[in-house]
């Protein structure tokens, strides 16, 4: 008998699980069929008023943060049937956290984007084009420049829409420059010139002359291969191969880094690496006269924290340059998913989020230059100081610019974390910078043909 | 004795025990549909993604045994991440384990206050794998952590130095890391330490036998089942260290301390090799099948069980 209770006992809790999964499995699919109704009603043109739920997902700080939300709380009350669930975390993680939502077939309704990712999903059709809402005058460029909307082309296709303009910059403390008695840095300043400026300014007051190499180990090896050659880019047009042919440029580059490194005018990466926001720069707290690789949205978050002022400019020119190896970048995106139940909900958004007036006089140009002319003239008389400087720059970087370098292709992360390796390894001399060289181009060869595959 | 007798016969009718198997599967059946559904099923999953190259946003493509290959022939960080790893697992855990044998022989003793030591010393251990005591750490050894402050202000620090990212410190800071983390060993200890009759201690003390005396030819002996359970648990969870580096020095410098659990993330979720990332699960799964079957061979040579001296 007592095994016959302890079995009955056991069913019983069975049952009860099993109840208790079904119940809950209840709910969720008839929530789903709700949303699924409410999807087919509002892709037709009469259902406008249905109520729509949907996803957005950025990286950022605090402070884009706050905007972000208050600018979905306007955008909410302007459109009462449009609800939003908004997740939002850091740029560390961000990358990992979309991944394993695409791979899941979940990814958020609309998400930003980056210069890095974005043909990696255009090309999985993850997202959705644009362009037909653009025609069909739903999303209005109207006041945005051609050069402005162009990066988020991807084999003629709009998957992308840009969020503000940037540019790598180098951001310096005019007042430790006067202390070393050193020139502030022109536009015409070339990389002998920066060498120089960088030493004097460590042998005279002690400081670094320089956080890290101008454009870190990436974008600056990427700027410098740039100003080489007419086609020079780090990759090669179709992202199949390295897009130079000399490994002479990279060893300069790295030969610079590591002689900087050897005079103490920059710091190792052991320190550098540590600098994770705004307020652990050694510019900010006074133990360098300049950050070489930052964009140029940063300023902002930059001068806040430094509560003094700080000035910009362009990266250094090469002395035998055959063209610019500065350009304009899309600071990010905001790209809607190819399956999103509501293409002209989230399209809708899209477009409140870069023509609205009253919306960006809250976000304030945070993440970079706006691409609509008109908001740009709104924001212009009520800019602060740091947004004034960065609005300058980036006209600056306009006369003294090529155009950008297609978006990286597949396997660039890997091939990010082999070059930031190398670097490193030239850094604490492991390697020479003749033999990082050699060893990049074979690894990063390999890689991008795998990924090409 | 007569128990004993009729659960033997128990044994022998099928039918009987049918029913007591078929009760005791449907009491676990929470834990096993579980199981099943969260770690057999993904284990399998990434069996099959294993031989496929899959790049997380596409469907996998079936490639047979070249992920496999890719990894013993020409993967230069897979053999890095294994060497880091090894070295990390050979210091750290007989560290830890020493350190939590330690602890826990001066916590054996009914002094006042000792149950309150022992949840003190417990609880880095609950918290140890946390991202919370990784971000602590990074406090505590980065260039403006709070040990360069106490270093700088007796004047022993020369230079700025980063003990989590200057290449010969970083991997012996999370090696630290892990000995300080002896909580869950050390409670384990405990309990075996308990086990031993205190009964041998006083007849040996009588024989004229000394502290160390005591320790090597009783307590050691008599632990040999807890050490070899202490070891295997741990060894496995050192194989599967993750947070400490992903937190702490994301790898680097230059792949020092690239645990192979954080590249096979690295593989899986930033480059998007997932399937490639799944063979190097399998592999790593194989490797501590391996040490686990090694040690549990050892044992019989090493291992004291009363019942061998019957």
């Amino acid at each position: 008998m007592k095994k016959w209770s302890a079995l009955l006992l056991a069913m019983a809790l069975m049952i009860s699980f099993a109840l208790f999964g079904c119940s809950n499995a209840d709910d969720t699919s008839s929530k789903d069929n709700d949303s699924a109704g409410t999807g087919t009603t509002d892709t037709s043109q009469s259902g406008n008023n249905e109520k729509v739920t949907m996803r957005i997902t950025w990286w950022g700080s605090q402070t884009r943060h706050d905007q972000t939300l208050k600018v979905l709380e306007m955008f909410q009350q302007k459109y009462p049937n449009i609800t939003f669930e908004p997740e939002f975390t850091a740029w560390d993680g961000y990358w990992e956290k979309i991944a394993a939502e695409a791979a899941a077939g979940s990814l958020p309704d609309v998400w930003q984007q980056d210069y890095q990712y974005i043909s990696q999903y255009a090309n999985k059709n993850l997202l959705l084009d644009l362009q037909p809402y653009v025609d069909e005058g739903k999303l209005d460029l109207s006041d945005v420049d051609q050069n402005s909307i162009a990066g988020g082309i991807i084999n003629d296709k709009l998957y992308g829409i840009n969020l503000g303009n940037n540019s790598l910059c180098m951001i310096y403390d005019p007042e430790i420059f006067k202390q070393a008695g050193v020139a502030e840095p022109t536009p015409e300043l070339t990389w002998e010139d920066y060498v120089n400026v960088v030493k004097t300014i460590h042998e005279k007051t002690g400081l670094y002359g320089d956080e890290n190499i101008p454009g870190n180990y990436f974008h600056g090896l990427n700027h410098y291969i740039r100003q080489h050659g007419p086609e020079y880019d780090l990759y090669s047009e179709d992202g199949t191969k390295l897009g130079y042919d000399n490994d002479k440029w990279f060893e300069e580059f790295f030969s610079m880094e590591l002689d900087l490194i050897k005079a103490g005018a920059i710091p190792l990466p052991e320190v550098r690496n540590e600098i994770k926001t705004p307020e652990d720069s050694l510019l900010v707290s006074k133990k360098s006269a300049m950050i070489g690789a930052i964009n140029s949205n940063q300023i902002v978050a930059t001068a806040t924290a430094a509560g003094r002022p700080l000035k910009m400019t362009l990266l250094p020119k090469a002395k035998d340059q055959v063209r610019e190896g500065q350009y304009i970048k899309p600071s990010m995106f905001f790209s809607v998913t190819q399956y999103t139940k509501y293409p002209d909900q989230a399209v809708e958004f899209v477009n409140y989020f870069i023509n609205d007036i009253e919306a960006n006089k809250v976000m304030m140009a945070e993440r970079g230059v706006p691409i609509s002319a008109k908001v740009r003239e709104a924001l212009k008389p009520s800019l602060p100081d740091a947004q004034k400087q960065m609005f300058d720059y980036v006209d600056l970087v306009i006369e003294n610019s090529s155009p950008i370098g297609p978006p990286q292709p597949a396997g660039h992360a890997e091939i990010d974390k082999l070059l930031k390796t190398l670097e490193e390894q030239i850094c604490y001399e492991q390697i020479t910078p003749a033999a990082a060289a050699a060893k990049f181009r074979e690894e990063a060869t390999k890689i991008l043909s795998q990924n090409a595959q | 004795m007569v128990n004993i007798q009729t659960v033997k016969n128990k044994r022998k009718s099928i039918n009987k025990s049918d029913y007591n198997n078929l009760a005791g599967y449907a009491f676990i059946s929470p834990w096993l549909i579980g199981f099943i559904i969260f770690t057999v099923l993904p284990m399998l999953m990434a069996l099959y993604f294993s031989f496929t190259k899959y790049d997380v946003l596409s469907t996998p493509k079936w490639i047979g045994l070249e992920n496999y290959k890719a990894m013993f022939t020409s993967d230069d960080r897979f053999r890095l991440a294994l060497g880091v790893t090894f070295k990390y697992v050979f210091t750290a855990i007989p560290l830890r384990l020493i350190f939590a044998l330690f602890v826990a022989m001066l916590f054996v003793k009914n002094r006042k206050l000792v149950p309150l030591y022992r949840t003190v010393y417990y609880l880095p251990s609950i918290i140890g794998g946390s991202v919370a005591v990784a971000v602590m750490w990074r406090q505590l050894f980065g260039v403006n952590g709070a040990l360069n402050g106490v270093l700088s202000s007796l004047g022993l620090l020369d230079r700025q130095i980063s003990w989590i990212g200057n290449p010969n410190t970083a991997l012996w800071t999370l090696v630290l890391l892990a000995v300080w983390q002896f909580g869950s060993p050390m409670l384990i200890f405990l309990a075996g330490l308990k086990q031993i009759p205190s009964s041998y201690y006083e007849s040996a003390s009588i024989d004229g036998a000394n502290g160390i005396q005591q320790f090597t030819k009783i307590t050691l002996p008599m632990l040999t089942p807890i050490i070899l359970f202490n070891l295997v648990m741990q060894i496995i969870s050192g194989f599967m260290a993750f947070t400490e580096s992903y937190i702490i020095t994301q790898g680097g410098p230059f792949d020092r301390t690239l645990f192979y659990a954080l590249y096979l993330f690295q593989q899986g979720f930033q480059f998007y090799n997932m399937g490639y990332a799944c063979a190097l699960a399998w592999v790593l799964l194989l490797i501590m099948g391996a040490f686990t079957a090694i040690i549990f061979k050892s044992s019989n040579y090493w291992v004291y069980s009363e019942s061998k001296g019957e």
